[in-house]
């Protein structure tokens, strides 16, 4: 998210951010965090909405890992998804 | 179309890494990319035919399907696959080897690099 942040302050334009593999797990809604640590997921979503910037992730990636149920701002894609947003995208950043 | 790279590290079966980079790799190729694979490290392991079914999805079995996808090339690195006593032929498809310098040239020729 600092990356998006510095990104987008620096002029940049964010297509959108895609979560695959392992990342899969930032859209589980059913984590349940102690009142004491921050929600960084939470920040992500307000700051994705904030500068109007899609959550996409790979919906097969997340039910093979058991998340079903996506927590509010992401939105379900696939890989093809991925594949043709590619297309808008002069530069892709991976994590 | 975009001219991508994309990298693979890791062995057939450590976690779902290298099917969901097999799986990507095809999306892109059939979402009119220009992909071109890299093995390298224990990823080489991928290319070896298995002499017994494994007890999960051999995932592996789907790389016979990269020429209909028209993956541009596969490439395995030289090194990787002498520090596993391994040649060409016994691979379970055509690659070509890359050795540091045509890495190198990869790496420069990709517009989007993806490692997994």
């Amino acid at each position: 998210m600092r990356f998006a942040a510095a990104a987008i302050a620096s002029g940049h334009q964010i297509d959108h951010v895609f979560f695959y593999q392992q990342a899969v797990q930032a859209i589980c809604a059913d984590i349940d965090l102690p009142g004491d640590e921050p929600d960084l997921v939470g920040r992500l979503v307000s700051f994705a909405q904030h500068h109007n910037i899609p959550l996409l992730y790979c919906a097969t990636a997340a039910e093979k890992r058991g998340f079903s149920h996506a927590r509010a701002g992401f939105t379900l894609a696939g890989l093809a998804e991925f594949g043709m947003r590619l297309e808008n995208a002069d530069r892709l950043v991976q994590f | 179309m975009t001219n991508i790279l994309l990298i693979q590290q890791s062995s057939a079966f450590d976690g779902a890494v290298a099917r969901e980079a097999q799986d990507l790799a095809l999306a892109l190729a059939a979402t009119e990319h220009q992909v071109t694979l890299l093995y390298r490290d224990a990823a080489v392991l991928q290319l070896l035919p298995l002499a017994q079914q494994p007890a999960v999805k051999d995932f592996t079995l789907a790389q016979k399907l990269f020429e209909l996808y028209d993956i541009a090339a596969v490439y395995v690195c030289q090194q990787s696959l002498s520090r596993y006593q391994l040649s060409v032929p016994q691979l379970r498809i055509p690659v070509l080897l890359a050795a540091p310098d045509v890495q190198q040239q990869l790496l420069s020729d990709a517009t989007v690099v993806l490692v997994h």
